[in-house]
């Protein structure tokens, strides 16, 4: 095992898939001679060249209607958005192109597309046309698959596994590109299968499960819960579509305590399905009403009053200790 | 005369398939046979038969939501009615009806619900061809009212940044459903030249100007410099059958009147095959019998075939191409 920072685990799986398979292309802005605005596509363009790797005009809807040509015609194509807001100006060519061709035709062709970005606060970039979660924006659009992996070691091996999909994967990369995190060895062809939550830390008193920066905030919260006598469970799902179902269920039938801790507005989160899923399945198993830490409905400002529209760590603490009688 | 009289003959015939094809779509809507919107290439027949013409076998088409005189003479004739119709028997199972349809085998990739698509899309699948070594070509089609999409312009600098063995096709029938397109401040040709991408405008009502301009076009597509052809016709019809009253059109009557008296691209052809002595008038009025005939059987056959079912519309086989969840 190694400890690596998350570009360095996405340019890894880029260069691992590329070498694997010489139909695969990568475009985006900035991605081939700048090797990536985040360096996470470094070398790419030394190693396998102009045409697998291809430097984007500022035109993100083009992007996507050439990795439906290029993916109808045979190739697998990755698009590096770089930031998740940016995707709005090719909704057309994600929801209704890559999303339904497959169904429509009845089975003929697939579409290998990755559609690969950041998303998510942090570094304080520009704000609200930068630094939003967009997940929603997809979700409610089938024939999509949806990853949100957090830490390297999901990084590298979902993204590996996303390239390998013949089907249409939206691949939200975490704002954390510099995050460390303990990945396996260079000569382990290290896969990740979607569809498979993470228990990060198992516990018996209230289950904490989320995503992205819901994540994150719940392992920054997790000194003080232990220092109150709380033994919280995290659960990190991974990816949206497919959904470890069974995880959220086995997980709440055990504590009985659910806190929904993600980071896209609150209004049409996806965490509204998760309600809606247990709402339907199990609803007896929960002792207490559950908790949902999000963002308000709010855009993000620039700076630091971000912090009053994002989920902080208190927030979870604060549910945790109302939840637990603490 | 470039051509030998047997293709002459041919290439009459490929304008009779289309003419009768719509004739027959019509009747049948009018007839209430069939459901669906139906966007007919009444009176175009020399663009789509001049187009299929040009093109080799192994060439790829993106057609348009009305190029049956293109498409009619590239595929099987029966599937793509009972496709138009929504049926099982169709090429795609009835799921897109010809309004998707898509026909990899015979080279054909699916018009799109989503106008201002085709030249992006057949940027990327050009890529493709360009990729693999190939001398195949793909030829893209829009009408003048989705070449207003900005998505043809990022298309433009995308696939000159690139050079794809692309023709894109300006169908310019005169109407975008109600807008005219004699409103646009220039000729459509001159819009792509900007890009650095050759055009050139012909008399679409003229099979021979227009397979010989895509000839041309073709050829230096070939060398992987796109290029653009834009056909001047006139749409006879509504946008739709039944559905659409033109009250933006209130000359239509005459407009239609005039245009079929001395502007029939099929007519102005059989005026030339007689006056060349290629064909009799019992020998071309023959054609017209005989696909009559064909196409009327068709679509008694097509009518009666049933619609898919749920085994076809809930199949996550056909949403997926390795399916985890629906």
């Amino acid at each position: 095992m190694r400890t690596i920072k998350n570009v360095t685990a996405w340019n890894e799986a880029y260069k691992e898939e590329m070498r694997r398979d010489k139909d695969i292309v990568i475009i985006g802005e900035d991605i081939a001679k700048n090797g990536g605005i985040m360096a996470q596509t470094l070398g790419l363009l030394d190693e396998f060249g102009p045409e697998r790797v291809i430097d984007a005009p500022i035109a993100e809807n083009a992007q996507a209607s050439f990795a439906m040509g290029l993916a109808a015609q045979g190739k697998k194509v990755i698009i590096d958005f770089m930031n998740a807001d940016f995707m709005a100006y090719c909704m057309d060519g994600i929801v209704n192109q890559a999303a339904k061709q497959r169904y429509l035709s009845s089975g003929k062709w697939t579409f290998p597309i990755v559609f690969l970005t950041l998303q998510g606060a942090g570094g304080f970039l520009a704000g609200g046309q930068h630094e939003s979660t967009v997940e929603s924006w997809f979700t409610g659009t089938p024939g999509l698959k949806i990853y949100v992996p957090t830490f390297p070691a999901d990084g590298k091996g979902l993204l590996k596994y996303a390239i390998r999909e013949p089907d249409p994967v939206i691949f939200f990369a975490p704002r954390m590109f510099a995050m460390d995190g303990e990945v396996p060895d260079l000569d382990v062809d290290y896969i990740v299968e979607p569809g498979k939550a993470n228990v990060i830390k198992e516990g018996k008193d209230v289950s904490i499960i989320g995503y992205g920066l819901g994540i994150l905030n719940a392992m920054k919260a997790q000194k003080d819960l232990a220092d109150k006598g709380i033994d919280a469970e995290i659960i990190d799902l991974r990816t949206l579509v497919p959904l470890d179902k069974a995880a959220i269920f086995k997980s709440i039938k055990k504590t009985g305590k659910l806190i929904l801790s993600t980071e896209s507005p609150e209004r049409g989160a996806y965490g509204n399905y998760i309600f809606s899923l247990i709402l339907q399945e199990c609803p007896e198993v929960l002792t207490k009403r559950p908790k949902f830490i999000t963002s308000k409905n709010y855009p993000l400002p620039f700076g630091p009053s971000q912090k009053f529209v994002l989920p902080q760590p208190e927030d979870i603490v604060a549910a945790a200790v109302e939840l637990c009688d603490k | 005369m470039k051509y030998s009289n047997e293709e002459l003959l041919r290439m009459h015939e490929m304008m009779v398939r289309a003419r009768v094809y719509c004739e027959v779509i019509e009747k049948c809507c009018m007839q209430g046979r069939i459901i669906g919107m139906h966007h007919l290439s009444l009176g175009q027949e020399a663009v789509g038969a001049g187009i299929a013409a040009a093109m080799k076998e192994d060439d790829w088409m993106i057609p348009t939501h009305r190029s049956q005189a293109a498409v009619v003479n590239r595929v099987d004739l029966y599937k793509y009615m009972a496709e138009e119709f929504g049926k099982i028997d169709g090429y795609c199972k009835g799921m897109g009806s010809d309004l998707h349809m898509s026909v990899p085998e015979r080279h054909q990739m699916f018009p799109n619900g989503i106008l201002g698509q085709n030249f992006a899309i057949a940027t990327g699948f050009a890529y493709g061809l360009k990729m693999d070594g190939s001398d195949q070509v793909i030829v893209a089609c829009e009408g003048d009212g989705a070449f207003s999409e900005g998505l043809n312009y990022e298309a433009f600098i995308l696939c000159m940044q690139l050079k794809v063995p692309a023709v894109f096709v300006v169908e310019d029938n005169g109407y975008g459903w109600s807008y005219r397109s004699d409103q646009y401040a220039k000729n459509l040709a001159e819009r792509c030249t900007g890009f650095g991408i050759p055009s050139v405008t012909v008399d679409g009502n003229d099979i021979i100007a227009v397979r010989e301009a895509m000839e041309a076009a073709i050829a230096t597509a070939r060398t992987n410099q796109p290029c653009l052809v834009v056909c001047k016709t006139l749409r006879w019809g509504g946008h739709f059958v039944g559905g659409d009253k033109q009250r933006y059109r209130p000359d239509a009557k005459e407009e239609v009147a005039y245009a079929k008296k001395h502007n029939d691209p099929i007519k102005r052809f059989e005026k030339v095959l007689l006056e060349a002595g290629v064909a009799t008038e019992e020998q071309l009025q023959k054609v017209w019998d005989d696909m009559n005939v064909l196409v009327n059987a068709m679509a008694d056959k097509a009518e009666k075939a049933p619609f898919p079912g749920e085994k076809e519309a809930i199949d996550p086989h056909r949403l997926y191409s390795a399916p985890w969840e629906v």
